[in-house]
C-alpha cells in the first residue's frame, strides 16, 4: 500500500522510543507540573495525558525535538485545566524530620531546617526567576535546554541563575553570616 | 568582622559553576578567585550547600506505573479534537522580549468542527515558533495571527496572515504553500522567507533569505518573483516594488530575538520597537518621523533600548506610564 505522505515524517514514534521518551522526561515534567497545581495527583494527571495524545497520535509525532513540544503541551494543559485553578494555594513544604541516631540528630535537624529556608526562600523567587530556576535545579535541564524550551537565550537564563542565586543569599543571610560567625570563631 | 554586602559576588559566574555550565578554565580561574580568600571559600561553599538543598526539593515520580496507565488510557472525548493534526503538533514556544514574565499563549481557535481553521495569536512582546507535520516551520512575530486550515493535507497549504511572520518552507511541488494577507499572497517555491503585513501598515514587504517566491497583489493582481536577498513590496492598493540585494538583518533579526534598524525611518521603528516591547512609543513632532534610525538590541528592557536611540539620534526620552515619547532635545 502506498502512503502518500510517508515523506512528511521522516521519524515517527516507535514504541521503544516512546518508553524511553516517558521515562526520560516523566520525572520533570512532573516537578514543573506540581509547581503549578501544587497537588501530586493533579500533576500527575496532567502529564499522563499528554503522554496519552502522545500515544495515540505516536505515527505522527516527530521526536527530533521533543523537550519544548512536551513543556508547551503541559503548559496548555495547565493553562486550560481548571483543576488547576481549584487546587491552586500557596505552595507549602513538608519537611520530614526523621530521628536518627542521637548523634546525626543535629545535623539532620540543621539540614531540614536549611531545606526548609530554601524552600521558602525559592517559593519567594519571581516568577520568572523561579521558573527558570526550578527548571535547572528541580528538573536537572541543562542552560542550552531552558532557553530552548522558553524560547529565550541562554544568556537571559545565566541571568536570572545569577539573579535567583542572588536572592537565595540575600534571604538566607542569617544563615550564610552565622557560618560565617561562627568559622571566624566568634 | 565585616559582613559581605549583598553585590560583591559574580552570582552569574557561580550559578554556572555550581550547574556545572562553566568550561574547565573558567572554572579553575573561579576556583582561584575562591581560594585567594577563605572567609570568601567559606561563604562560596555555604551558598552551594543552598544550592544542593535547592535540588533536594525535587520529587520522585513512578515513570514506570504512569507508563502503564499512559497505554491503557482511551483517547479523549471529540474536544480533544482528533480531527487538528497542525494544531496538536504546535510546539510553540514564547519569549517575553520585554523582560516580564514568560508567558505561554497558543490559541487553538474552531474546535468541534471538522473544517475550522486552527489559529494562533501573539500578544505584543511575544514571539512562537509553530513546526507543521511536513516540516515546514513558521516564526510568527509579536502582535501576529496566523490561521491555518486543520486539515492541511486535503487541500493546497494555504495560511492567512496578519503581522510578521517567518517561513522555513518545505517545498512541495504537488502541493503549492501560499501566505495570504491583507494586501497580497505569497507562493513559495521551496524556501525561506519573511512576510511583514500588518493590517494597520499601508505596506506589506516579502524578504527572501534563500529560494525564491512568487508574490501577488490581491488574488488576480500583478505577481512577480522574488529571489534571495530581495525584498517586495505590496501596498493596501495593489502596487508592487521590488528592491535587489537589501540587507537581510533588520528583516529576519527578530526571528534569532534580536530587533534590528538599518537606516530605518523613526516613523516605523517606533511601531515596531512598540510591538516588539508591548509599550508604546509616540514622535514628539511629525517631523521626526522621517529621521533615520541604525542599531540593534537583545536583551535590553525597552527604556534602556529607547535610550539608546534617543542617544543616537541626538533626542531625549519622556516615559508616561507604559508610553514613551521621543522629542528633540532642547537647544
Amino acid at each position: 500500500m502506498s502512503q502518500p505522505f510517508a515523506s512528511e515524517e521522516p521519524f515517527p514514534l516507535l514504541s521503544s522510543s516512546f518508553d524511553e521518551l516517558v521515562r526520560a522526561h516523566y520525572g520533570r515534567l512532573c516537578n514543573f507540573a506540581y509547581r503549578f497545581v501544587h497537588s501530586r495527583d493533579a500533576a500527575e494527571d496532567v502529564v499522563q495525558a499528554v503522554f496519552a495524545q502522545l500515544w495515540l497520535q505516536r505515527d505522527q509525532f516527530d521526536v527530533r525535538d521533543a523537550l519544548p513540544y512536551l513543556y508547551q503541551a503541559v503548559r496548555n494543559r495547565l493553562v486550560t485545566s481548571r483543576r488547576a485553578e481549584l487546587v491552586r494555594e500557596r505552595w507549602r513544604v513538608s519537611v520530614a524530620h526523621e530521628q536518627r541516631h542521637a548523634a546525626d540528630a543535629a545535623s539532620e535537624a540543621e539540614l531540614s531546617e536549611l531545606r526548609g529556608a530554601v524552600a521558602r526562600a525559592v517559593g519567594a523567587l519571581p516568577e520568572r526567576c523561579r521558573l527558570i530556576f526550578t527548571m535547572s535545579r528541580e528538573q536537572d535541564l541543562s542552560y542550552a535546554e531552558i532557553a530552548r524550551i522558553l524560547g529565550i537565550s541562554v544568556k537571559t537564563v545565566e541571568t536570572q541563575m545569577g539573579r535567583a542565586l542572588k536572592a537565595l543569599r540575600i534571604s538566607l543571610a542569617d544563615y550564610l553570616v552565622v557560618a560565617l560567625l561562627l568559622v571566624s570563631g566568634w | 568582622m565585616t559582613i559581605p554586602r549583598f553585590d560583591d559576588l559574580p552570582y552569574d559566574a557561580l550559578a554556572r559553576y555550581f550547574a556545572g555550565e562553566l568550561a574547565d578554565r573558567e572554572a579553575e580561574a573561579l576556583r582561584r578567585w575562591m581560594d585567594a580568600d577563605p572567609e570568601r571559600r567559606q561563604l562560596v561553599e555555604r551558598l552551594r550547600e543552598v544550592w544542593a538543598q535547592a535540588r533536594a526539593l525535587r520529587q520522585s515520580w513512578n515513570a514506570e506505573a504512569a507508563l502503564r496507565r499512559i497505554k491503557a488510557m482511551e483517547p479523549e472525548s471529540a474536544r480533544a479534537a482528533p480531527s487538528f493534526p497542525w494544531a496538536l503538533r504546535i510546539a510553540a514556544a514564547i519569549a517575553i522580549l520585554a523582560g516580564g514574565l514568560v508567558v505561554w499563549h497558543v490559541v487553538l481557535g474552531g474546535r468541534g468542527k471538522q473544517e475550522a481553521p486552527a489559529e494562533v495569536a501573539t500578544r505584543r512582546g511575544q514571539r512562537a515558533t509553530l513546526r507543521f507535520p511536513d516540516g515546514t516551520v513558521v516564526v510568527l512575530g509579536p502582535a501576529s495571527t496566523l490561521r491555518y486550515a486543520a486539515e492541511v493535507r486535503r487541500r493546497p497549504r494555504t495560511v492567512d496572515l496578519d503581522g510578521e511572520a517567518y517561513f522555513t518552507v518545505t517545498h512541495d511541488a504537488k502541493r503549492p504553500f501560499a501566505v495570504r494577507t491583507a494586501h497580497g499572497v505569497a507562493r513559495d517555491l521551496g524556501t525561506r522567507f519573511v512576510v511583514r503585513a500588518y493590517r494597520t501598515d499601508s505596506v506589506a514587504a516579502v524578504v527572501v533569505a534563500e529560494g525564491s517566491v512568487s508574490l501577488a497583489a490581491g488574488v488576480a493582481g500583478d505577481s512577480l518573483v522574488l529571489a534571495a536577498g530581495d525584498l517586495g513590496r505590496v501596498t493596501a492598493g495593489g502596487h508592487l516594488a521590488t528592491e535587489r540585494g537589501v540587507s537581510l538583518e533588520p528583516y529576519l533579526g527578530w526571528t534569532e530575538g534580536r530587533l534590528v534598524f538599518q537606516r530605518t525611518p523613526l516613523r516605523e521603528a517606533a511601531v515596531q520597537f512598540g510591538r516588539w516591547y508591548g509599550v508604546d512609543v509616540r514622535l514628539g513632532d511629525a517631523w521626526l518621523g522621517e529621521e533615520q534610525v541604525t542599531a540593534s538590541f537583545r536583551d535590553e528592557p525597552a527604556a534602556t533600548a529607547l535610550g539608546l536611540v534617543a542617544v543616537a539620534a541626538g533626542l531625549v526620552v519622556e516615559e508616561r506610564g507604559t508610553e514613551f515619547i521621543l522629542r528633540r532635545r532642547a537647544q
